[in-house]
This record gives C-alpha cells, structure tokens and sequence, in this order.
C-alpha cells in the first residue's frame, strides 16, 4: 500500500509540475467569474445562471485535466523508459498502475476543491457586491459618521474587507466539507464530490488507453468515452423514440436512423452513465443535492472494472 | 560456487502488426513482421563473480537484461534469479538494475528522485535518508542533492542511476551498458565501483559492446551475436588462447637487428627512422628486445597484443557463416 | 542595394505593394461586413434563422450533457437579442414561439423560459395563443411556480378574454401548495367576470366562513364587500335577462322600469340576497354550525325565489337611468354595443344616492363660504344649481344650503312615485321622469334643459344633442 502511495504521490508530483494543469486551472477560474459576468446579463435568476456554468464549468475543467494529463500518465512512463527501473522494483504492475491512477485522483480532487473554493469566492463576492448590500454597507458607515470625510477610503475598506472575506468565506466552505455552508454555496461541495466519482470514471478510461495506447490517440478515445458517456442516457432516449416513430422494427428505418438506433443501444450498454452524476439541474435550482448510493456504488464499481481490464492488459505487455 | 542467475533456452520473438493494404484498397489485415532477438540462451552466472554480456549492437544483450529483470516476457525458456522465478517481488527486493541510458523523473531533484524509489523497496525514516547521503557521495554526486534530475549532465544522470541501482544493497547487480556515454575518468570510476561491489561479495551481471570495459574486470563473458550465445567462458580463456601478437617499436636500430626484425616480422612498419615490428612468436619479439637490449637500438615501445572482441567477433562470425554452410568447425568452446 | 543581415526595408517597392494588397483586402472585408451589419435589420430571414432550433431530443445529445448551461446559453441569448428583436413589428412570433418552445423541451425545470418566453411571444396581443400554450407548458412541468399560473389566469383574462384558459390555470394553482390565496381567488373573480355569480357566491361564502372562523377581520370585511358586489351583479343580470327579453319581443329597449315591469318579462329566478345571506349567517351561528357545514348551510339558505326585480343588496331598488340611456342611444344603434355598454344605465338608488351625496357634500363647504351678507352670488348659483342624472336638480337654499330634489324625495321616502308599486320585493315605479314633478320640470325648463313639449334639448352632460351626432375629432 505505501509502495502504490509512493507512486500515486510521485504521479501527483509529476501532474502538478505540468503546465497544462496551470493553464486549464487559470482557464477556469476566468471562467467561473464569468459565469458571475454572464449571471448578470440575465433578467430573471441570475443565481440558477451562475451556479449552472460554475458547476459546469468546474466539471468541464476537471475532465480536460483528466483527458490532458491523464493520457500522458502511463506512456511518459514507457516513452521515457521511466518505468525500467521502477518496475524493477520490489512493486507489482498492478501497483504501478493503481497508484498512478490514485495519483491522478489526487490531482484533479486538489483541483476540483481549488476551483470550488474559488467559485464559493466568487458566489460570496457576487452576494456582496449586490446593490443592497454595498448601500447598506455604506448607510452603515454613514451612520458612524465614518463615510463624512473619507467617503472613498471608507468605500474601499468595503470593497477590500468583502474581498478577504469571500476568500476565508469559501475557505471555510471546502475546508468543513460542505458542513458550513450560506446558502448561496449549498450542495457545491456535493457537487464536487459527484465530480469526482464521475472522474474516477473517466480517469480509469485515461489509464487503460494510456496503457497501451499512444497519448493522442487515448486522449481522443477518453475524450469519446466521456462524450459518449454524457450524452448515453439521451441518446438511448433519442433511439427509443425513433423505435416508436419506426414503429417498433429496424426495417422502416433508414439507414442514418438504424446506425444510430443500434450505435446508441450499444454505447448505451457499454459506455458509463456519466448522467448519474449530474445534479446541476438541482444545484441550479438549490434543490437539495444527494450523493446516492447507487451512484456511489457505479462509480466505484466501474471504475474498478475499468483498472482492473488495463491491469490485464498491462500485466501482459512488454515494455518498448 | 552457487549458480544465482541461471537462463534456459530462453528465446525472444519479436512480433510487429503491421496494417497492410491489399490491391491498392484499404483493407486492414494484421501482418506479422517477426523479428528474433534472442535465440535459445542459456546462461549459468555463480555467486560472487563479475559477469560480462558482450556483443555488437543489436545482439540481444539488453533483450536478456529486459527479459530477466521482467520488463519484457520470453517467447521460450525459463529464467530463475536465485533459483526463484524473473519478475518476483522476492527476488527484486535483492537486486539493482541500471537499464541502458537510463532516464528518470526529471521534475524530481536528486535526494527527492532516491526517496521515491527508496519507498518503492520499502524503505523509510532515517536509515533511508543516511542510506541516501551515502550512496549520494559514493557516486560522486554530493553537491548535487537538491538540483533537479533535468539539470543533470548525462554523466550525472548514469552516476545517479547506479546509485538508485545500489539502494537496497542488492546481492546482484544488473548494469546495462553502465559505461557507455561516460568519459574516460568516468569509466573508470565506474570500472572501480564494479570492483568494489565484487569485494563486497554481490554479483555483477553487467553488458557491453566494448571490450576494454569487461576484459579488465570480469570473470567470465559471455558473447552474443545476433540472439544466438557464441561462447561463454572466461575472457582469458576466450581470447588469450587465441594468436598473440608482439608488437615492438624501436629507432635508430642497428642494421644486422633491423633486417631481423623486418625478416621474422609479420608485419613491419617504417615511418622515417621509427619502425614498428609485428611477431607472432614470443621468441622473435625476445631476441629482437634483447638486441635493442643490447644498445642496437632504442626501444620505444612494447605491447603484448591480445585479440581484440572485434576481431574476435570477425573471426567467430565468419567461422559460423562457414558452419552454417556446412564446412565450418564449432565455435562453441 | 539592401544588405541581406538586415530586414528589407519598409519603404521598398515590395513591401508597400505588400501593404497595399493587405489593406485592400481588409478594407473590402471591413465594407462587407459593414453592409452585413447594416442590412441585417431589414433581411428578416436573417433574423429567423436564428430562431430555428433542433429538435429537443437531438439538442439533448447534441449538448453532451450540458443541456442546462447550452439552455443557460439560449437564454441569455435570447434576451440580449430577442430584446432588441421583439420590438421589430415584422419579427414572427410563431417562430419565437418555437424557439422558447424547442428550448424549454430541452431544460422543462427553467420558468424564466416560460415566462420571458410568454412576454415576447404574446407581446401587444401579437401571437397570445402561443404565449398562452408557453405558460400551460410551464404550469404543467413546474408545479410549485404559482406565478406562472398567475401569468397565465392575467393574460387568458385581460388579453385573451378566455375564460376557460383562465380557469384551466385556476385549476393548477390550486393544486399547488404555495400559491397564495389571491391567485386562487380568481376563480371568484373568472365566475363573476362570466355572469356566473352561483357559482362566484358559493366561493365566496367559502372563503367568508373560513375566514371567520380564523377570525380575520379585515378579510371578512373585504368578503363582505366583495358580496356586496356579487349580489348587485347577480341582480343587474336578472334586469338585464328581463331586458333582452323585452327586447326580442319589442325590437326597442325599455325606456324605463315600468315598462320592463308591466309585461312579463322578468321570470321567477333563484337569487342570493343580502338579506337572506345575513339571516343565514345569524341562523349558522346560532345553530353552532362550522366549517363545510355552515358553508354549505349559508349557501342554501341566502338563496330565495326572486318573481320580479331583485332586490338591491343596499336595500333599494334598481331603476333605469334615462341620462344614460340617452347618451348610450346617441352613440348609435344600441343592439351594436357591447352587450355591457347596452345595459350600463341599469342602475341601483344606492349608487344614485351615493353619487348625489358626494357631490353634495364635496361642494357644500364651497357654497357655505361663498355667502356674502346672508346673499349667493348669482355666478355660484350658476355654477352648481345643475341637473343630476335622474331627472332632478341641485338647488341652492336661501340660507345656502346645497341640496338636491331627487335626494330630498328619496330622504323622505314619502314620495308616491318612489313608494311601492308592482311586482318584486319592491314593485316600485322607478324612474322619477321630469314629467312626474313639476318642480324638476319648471327648473329644467328654465335653464333650456328641455323644450316646452318636455323633451331633452342637452344630454346630461349640458351639451346640446344635435351636437353629438357630429363625428368625433
């Protein structure tokens, strides 16, 4: 267990001193204050807007990491024959494997929390940069007589004390786990656990293409994968409703029709149902979000299954 | 003496798909490209000896290397390292293995890139870190704790992988070409430190492609040419057994000594008054030294020469086109 | 000769043909896309393009799983350029319909969708029966949003003027828990605005039970007023009934109630009457009777057979206004009035009373202050010495008090011609003409209010009636 917890946190290393993960996580958080920019284009609930595009934005993010970085995991390895000597090692494949793909985990969790503290940061600075609350802010210093000659100044403390408190404000969000939280940041702490189970989906598909596969070609399959694996359920849907218009046989259908009635019956059986872990139309609505069971249980389950093919594959393959 | 490395029949087929086109249209058929790398080998290496795997490029040495340290896996045959099985976490907890052109975790800094791997033998606290300095300075590689791998010059980067090799005190020791990009100081340190192993009782199992590397240190060789073992032995026994040259080179050579050495010469060279004698009799180069001994001349050099691998190669490979076709003698000695 | 270690300079032949090349092409594209810009606004075509969307279950798969942030998307999308767009008279609003439509199938759960969707499509009464179809689809997929209900109950009322739909979302705000209590009483007001002042009663009883047993005072008050309300519209319907029957036989409208009285126009119809719903209320009471019980009591018991004119909740009658009976018969053919026109000089005493003791009141301080040495001036007593609308007159007294005659009859309740008379719980003659008081008659006289024969010479407003057959500015 310590040796794979070696690799896992030398695999955390190795992502965290790569530059695509800087540029993705600045990538995200210009887009997580635009989702407060874009929030306040609209006439009626600007808070379902923000909080949509953040947690989408924050899933987004998480999955480029885990395509970008991801694929380069086991390859780098074998490319730069890294792995002879640690596989040389008194460690078994499997571990090596686990504990990159534990690492990677690592990774993108740090990184899901950072993104969600700053998106909490950026729902805390929208709460207090509201109209209402800047003019109560400053009634307030009216009132003590502490706006009369330092009107600007004043503005300022307001300003900067609002700054530092939406950070510690969103510091505390993440840091309890989701137990403190204002409304305005309920369930975003769920959400990036859901995230998560969804990326150790996804990540377990990064570690079996990167395994045996070359790192543009696993990103583009991981990619498909998690295309595919978010737009399963609707694509079922969609091929169900062209069996009801089709009448309830292949034969009337034309030939766009019946590629995609049996694509999506297969990929429907086959890629993970990444919808399971999609919440956001509650978080929009701050509906109560639950991590059920039941997606608790697939996401580990799958994952597993997943790492466990490319431990068959990797347990079996020479390196170059 | 205990045999810790044994090798049977251990063979390598190396098979490559290749996507083909057939008639000009695209129809993708898996065609298999094979290529042998090694070729029934079989190898006993004892207990406490430095033992040589030479051969040109290409000829199977590192595939072996690959094969026992469990990287690649055998087509045939078996390989057992201290009679259990390649691959076994048992067995690599008693090893070190220094691959060819070794590259490592360049992000890592030096003391960093050791503790990982010192975790990976299970390692830990402060054995780990003194274990660490001190195989650190061993290498030479005391100024450069903190630096990270990607400012390590190649020669750094060789010495660092000895020392990751060295962790765990290993009982035998895997190097593959462990000198080759090294400079002449450099390989002797490293030709010192495989000596200094062999006095601390491990056993060397170490490849080359150059004999002066192995013919000074090891105890026996084993040669590879194109996946097939052509001999195995002591470098001696392979080599030193063969045709030995005397090569003298003198000036100012008196004229009864010069028109000797030129008539029981092999070879002779002139270059203005220096000349260079080449015989293949002890006795020849004897008395042409005796003479020059004798104030005929002065002597400026002489050298025992001893077959070289190429030569030797040259000599085996064409002995072994001769037996294959079918008039050649055996090679294996 | 230029050096080849340097760069070639800016000023050779080459390079400024090189500039020229680029700033021509990029002229032309600025030109383009100028005139792109500049068209756009009469290409309509251009404008629906946008509009059209996929279908929803192809957006679905289309969108990754990202339906909600590519709706997100639309949306403000929508408002940034259908904001501007709707204003375009010749923008098409069934395709915005669709497009609101198409988007709301992919993300049901985003009422802003229907409600900024119903803005924009039903806009100016442009295409309602969209708008309308936008709000169902709302109600029916978000079902706590009672304010989608509310939308739809406004605009099916005030815009579309179909009850039905109104009463449809009636129906699903009240399935809905947190719909308050005003959105539910529309159905009242629906049942009323459609004569069905059954069925407006029966609700409002409802509500006045429940709200007296809670002990909520001020909306018992207002309850009380709304029946008030009720029973003067349940009664003015049986007048009119009375009328449109007087009408179909004659082919004229009655001039006045003894008209309407002395045939057999009014029917025997079951009203509630105040009188009947406060000795329903006193007998509930003393029976101890709560919840649906004394409901559904107060309902049965308020409700009496009514032979001719209902009475007035107020407790007076109804009579026919001939001031403005006659200005509605000046505006033309009555039969071509909406049919709440036609009626509209169907009027209660009560009301006529309250109008003649308001403007008593609100000009006597002004009259009172105006007497110089025990006199009125002439020009005060031109001002506010005028005819009311049923057939009377304000009067000044000698000692300055401003009174009114028809008010000084029904005060005194003495008059015959107000007394009871005919049919009904008030079988009165109900229309005090200027000819049934000589007073009245010798006054409008004076004043040129109506010519020797008695005929009206001015409308009631003062304006001489020839004048309003003129067509209007």
């Amino acid at each position: 267990m310590t040796k794979t917890l070696a690799i896992a946190l030398n695999t955390f290393k190795e992502a965290v001193r790569n530059r695509v993960l800087y540029v993705l996580l600045f990538f995200s958080v210009l887009i997580l204050f635009g989702a407060w920019l874009a929030s306040t284009l609209s006439i009626e609930r600007p808070e379902r807007i923000v909080r949509d595009l953040g947690v989408a934005a924050i899933n987004i993010i998480s999955g480029l990491i885990a395509v970008f970085v991801g694929i380069g995991l086991v390859y780098n390895d074998l490319d730069k024959k890294t792995i002879y000597t640690v596989v040389s090692k008194p460690i078994s494949r499997w571990q090596f494997l686990v504990g990159k793909y534990i690492g990677l985990l690592g990774t993108i969790l740090v990184n899901v929390l950072i993104m969600t503290w700053v998106f909490c940061t950026v729902l805390h600075l929208r709460d207090a940069f509201t109209d209402e609350a800047t003019n109560q802010a400053i009634y307030r210093q009216l009132e003590s007589g502490a706006y009369e000659y330092k009107g600007a100044l004043a503005h300022l403390g307001y300003v900067a004390t609002s700054i530092i408190g939406a950070v510690l404000k969103g510091a505390a969000n993440i840091l309890s786990l989701g137990f403190y939280s204002t409304p305005i940041t309920e369930g975003l702490f769920l959400a990036s656990v859901l995230t998560m189970l969804e990326m150790m989906v996804i990540v377990s598909f990064a570690v079996l293409f990167s395994s045996f596969s070359t790192p543009t070609l696993s990103a583009f399959l991981t990619a498909f994968v998690w295309v595919i694996g978010k737009g399963n359920q609707e694509l079922y849907l969609l091929a169900q409703s062209l069996m009801k218009k089709a009448g309830g046989t292949t034969e009337t259908m034309d030939a766009s029709q019946e590629l995609i009635y049996h694509f999506a019956k297969f990929s429907a059986h086959i890629a993970p149902n990444l919808e399971l872990f999609n919440q956001r139309p509650q978080i929009a609505d701050f509906a109560p979000v639950v991590v059920s069971p039941m997606a608790l249980a697939y996401g580990i389950v799958y994952s597993a299954g997943i790492i466990a093919i490319s431990v068959l594959i990797f347990e079996r393959r020479n390196f170059k | 003496m205990s045999t810790v490395i044994s090798m049977q029949g251990l063979s390598k087929v190396y098979v490559q798909d290749v996507l083909g086109f057939e008639h000009g249209r695209l129809k993708i058929r898996l065609k298999n490209r094979r290529r042998v790398a090694l070729q029934n080998l079989t190898l006993d290496v004892a207990k406490g000896e430095i033992f040589g795997l030479l051969g040109p490029n290409g000829a199977g040495k590192t595939t072996t290397l690959k094969i026992l340290m469990g990287l690649h896996f055998a087509t045939a045959g078996t390989a057992t390292i201290m009679g259990r099985p390649v691959g076994d976490n048992a067995v690599k907890e008693r090893i070190g293995y220094l691959p060819e052109n070794p590259h490592f975790y360049d992000y890592l800094t030096g003391v960093e890139f050791l503790t990982f791997y010192a975790q990976l033998y299970g390692m830990s606290g402060a054995g780990r870190k003194r274990r660490i300095e001190e195989l650190m300075s061993t290498v030479g590689l005391g100024h450069a704790l903190d630096l990270p791998l990607r400012g390590y010059s190649k020669g750094m980067i060789q010495r660092i992988g000895l020392a990751q090799s060295l962790l765990n005190d290993p009982e035998i020791v895997f190097l593959d070409e462990p000198q080759s990009g090294l400079d002449p100081f450099g390989r002797k340190e490293v030709r010192d430190l495989i000596l200094s192993l062999k006095e601390q009782g491990k056993t060397v199992f170490f490849s080359s492609h150059i004999l002066s590397d192995a013919e000074q240190i090891c105890d026996r060789v084993a040669i590879l040419h194109k996946g097939e073992c052509i001999a195995v032995g002591p470098l001696t026994d392979l080599l030193s057994a063969k045709t030995k040259e005397y090569e003298v080179a003198f000036s100012d050579p008196a004229e009864a000594l010069l028109d000797d050495a030129r008539r029981r010469a092999a070879r002779f060279v002139q270059r203005k008054n220096e000349y260079l004698a080449v015989f293949t009799q002890e006795a020849d180069a004897r008395d042409i030294l005796k003479g020059l001994a004798d104030g005929k001349g002065h002597l400026m050099g002489f050298t025992p020469r001893k077959e070289t691998l190429e030569e030797y190669f040259i000599r085996e490979i064409e002995g072994k086109r001769a037996l294959e076709s079918g008039n050649g003698r055996n090679a294996q000695l | 000769m230029s050096s080849s270690v340097r760069p070639p300079s800016f000023a050779s032949a080459r390079t400024l043909s090189q500039l020229a090349a680029l700033a021509l092409c990029g002229g032309a594209a600025v030109v383009m896309q100028g005139d792109y810009f500049d068209t756009f606004e009469s290409r309509p075509e251009l404008f629906e393009q946008r509009l059209r969307l996929l279908d929803a279950p192809v957006m679905r798969v289309m969108t990754l799983g990202f339906k909600d942030v590519y709706v997100d998307y639309m949306f403000l999308k929508a408002i940034q350029g259908l904001g501007s767009g709707w204003i375009r008279p010749e923008a098409s609003r069934e395709g915005m319909y669709n497009y609101f439509d198409k988007l709301s199938d992919l993300e049901r759960d985003f009422p802003p969708l229907y409600a900024f969707g119903n803005l924009v499509v039903a806009d100016q009464g442009k295409y309602i029966p969209g708008g309308q179809k936008l709000l169902r689809k709302g109600v029916e997929w978000n079902r706590g949003e009672w304010q989608l209900a509310q939308l739809g109950i406004y605009n099916a009322i005030w815009l579309a003027n179909n009850p039905d739909d109104a009463r449809w979302f009636v129906e699903m705000a009240k399935r809905m828990p947190e719909a308050p209590e005003f959105v539910l009483r529309f159905e009242e007001y629906i049942e009323r605005r459609l004569g069905k002042y059954d069925a407006a009663f029966d609700v409002t009883v409802d509500y006045f039970v429940r709200y007296s047993e809670a002990g909520n005072e001020g909306e018992r008050e207002l309850l009380f007023n709304r029946l008030n309300d009720i029973f003067d519209q349940w009664n003015l319907q049986v007048v009119e009934d009375a009328m449109d029957r007087f009408f179909e036989e004659k082919g004229f409208l009655p001039q006045n109630m003894e008209e309407l009285l002395a045939g057999d126009y009014f029917q025997r119809t079951e009203v509630a009457t105040m009188a009947g719903f406060i000795s329903a209320v006193e007998m509930a009471f003393g029976r101890n009777l709560t919840g649906d019980e004394a409901k559904t009591f107060i309902q049965a018991q308020s409700r009496q057979q009514v032979d001719g004119l209902p009475p007035d909740p107020k407790g007076t009658w109804y009579f026919l206004s001939s001031g403005a009976r006659i200005e509605i018969e000046a505006k033309g053919d009555p039969s071509s009035l909406w049919p709440e026109d036609r009626y509209a000089y169907v009027a209660s005493i009560s009301s006529y009373r309250e109008v003649l003791e308001t403007q008593i009141v609100s000009n006597a301080y002004r009259i009172k202050n105006s007497i110089v040495d025990g006199k009125v001036p002439d020009d005060i007593r031109e001002t506010y010495e005028v005819a009311d609308g049923v057939g009377g007159h304000f009067y000044i007294t000698p000692d300055g008090e401003y009174r009114n005659s028809t008010l000084d009859r029904l005060v005194s309740g003495g008059d015959p011609r107000l007394g009871a008379r005919g049919r009904g719980p008030f079988p009165l003659p109900l229309e005090p003409s200027l000819n049934d008081f000589q007073n009245d008659f010798d006054w409008a006289q004076k004043k040129g209010l109506i010519d020797a024969q008695g005929n009206l010479a001015v409308d009631p407003l003062g304006r001489p009636l020839g004048e309003l057959d003129e067509p209007a500015e």
